[in-house]
């Protein structure tokens, strides 16, 4: 019987003229490369996915890159990282408090303003500042539009507070500052100090306070305590230029402490005292 | 073409019977060939790729609205006219099995192909495939005799 099936389906052989139309719609279809409908929605889904996930990918990257920071010392030294929707994306500590606050708060994947108001009136913090403690704010940002805008709303965060400054600058002196193991607030104030006094190394200055580099500073540079702007500050909007250090010595590095609005620039002068490490 | 345009026609007879439609779903699955971007291991790869595809293309004609809705069930299959009378009876007891036999009857009978190949181009267990061999066995032994269907 298997013979009997074998030869009853070997008679069935593909009539010519279905084979040739075949061939023929085969190759029509070839040459104008037509595609069934079919075809062509499962390729626009595929086109649609890639370009869903293009701007998942594109949107991820930009919302993880940070393009400006923001640097906060004042004896806890830490940088906020923000990305280009003005988001924290990620917080370095660059002391033992700084990383200790970084880690106690939940600062990231919130606005910057709010990252600042929620470090502001950490109970540590407000007890530095209470203590007269020099709070720091430094906005690093190559975009000068941007620089300015974001210093505006720092300034505005802080404008309760006293003694504290606000400056902003290009991100030039951040690789030398994070090479030192400083914030780049810090750095900026090593390099007034180092403008008078070369010898000083980031070293020196790295278990610092602010106040404590700024009143080695203006030892130093032999400002005397009631001379110093820190007796009437709350930012750095109005700058002294000429009673700063950085108006009459020039920083170590061309690029260094150039803020983009030259505001804050006029920090306090010595209060007659520090902790002066040499 | 020519390689696999036999097996896939009788798959296409054994499904569809009306040689109108049967030429329908041959140039379908030829279509599909050519614009499939399966990269084939090897000559079996591809004939089983063929039958899987045929055999897929029948259920979907005959699952379609149009078909339910406009061609008797009990269609007369379209047969070479010039097939034997012997032959015939037996491709026509085939045809008169239910349809889910056929494939098996042909890919097994015909084309010598064993049960777990059968299971594993038509997606089915080899249990199954054993089992409606069998079936097919003793109804074609009931319509055609008993003689030789081993």
């Amino acid at each position: 019987m298997n013979n009997r099936l074998g030869q009853a389906f070997d008679q069935i052989h593909t009539p010519e003229d279905l084979k040739s139309r075949t061939e023929e719609l085969l190759s029509l279809r070839i040459s104008k490369g037509s595609v069934p409908p079919k075809r062509i929605w499962r390729y626009a889904a595929a086109v649609f996915c890639m370009l869903i996930l293009a701007v998942g990918a594109l949107g991820g990257w930009l919302y993880f890159t940070p393009v400006s920071a923001i640097s906060i010392d004042i004896n806890p030294s830490l940088e906020l990282n923000i990305n280009c929707f003005d988001q924290v994306v990620s917080v370095d500590g660059f002391n033992e408090e700084g990383r200790a606050l970084a880690e106690s708060l939940e600062l990231r994947f919130i606005d910057y303003a709010s990252a600042i108001d929620l470090l502001l009136s950490e109970q540590g913090v407000e007890s530095y500042l209470k203590q007269g403690e020099g709070l720091s704010i430094l906005v690093v940002c190559d975009d000068p539009e941007r620089s300015e805008k974001m210093l505006a709303t720092v300034e505005n965060c802080t404008e309760a507070q006293r003694h504290v400054h606000c400056h902003s600058e290009g991100s030039e002196n951040a690789g030398s500052a994070h090479a030192a193991g400083l914030s780049c607030g810090k750095y900026r104030a090593y390099l007034e100090l180092y403008a008078v006094d070369p010898s000083i190394t980031p070293q020196d200055v790295q278990d610092l306070t602010i106040r404590e580099i700024r009143e080695w500073t203006w030892k130093l540079s032999g400002i005397t305590q009631n001379s110093s702007p820190e007796n009437d500050e709350n930012t750095g909007s109005a700058p002294k230029a000429d009673a700063t250090p950085e108006a009459t010595a020039s920083s170590p590095e061309p690029s260094s402490a150039n803020g983009h609005n030259g505001s804050g620039q006029g920090h306090g002068h010595g209060h007659g005292k520090g902790k002066h490490r040499k | 073409m020519e390689q696999y345009a036999d097996t896939v026609w009788r798959l296409c007879l054994l499904h569809v019977k009306n040689r109108a439609d049967a030429e329908d779903v041959f140039q379908t699955v030829f279509l599909k060939y050519t614009l499939s971007s399966v990269m084939f291991e090897n000559e079996e790869h591809e004939k089983a790729w063929f039958i899987r595809v045929t055999t897929n293309a029948c259920k979907d004609f005959l699952k379609s609205f149009f078909r339910s809705h406009t061609i008797p069930i009990d269609e007369i299959a379209n047969l070479p006219a010039n097939a034997m009378e012997s032959y015939r009876e037996v491709l026509d007891a085939v045809l008169s099995l239910p349809a889910k036999y056929r494939d098996a009857v042909y890919l097994h009978y015909y084309e010598g192909y064993t049960a777990p190949e059968i299971g594993r181009i038509l997606k089915k267990k080899t249990n199954s495939v054993y089992t409606l061999l069998n079936r097919s066995k003793k109804l074609l032994a009931e319509k055609l005799g008993g003689d030789g269907y081993e």
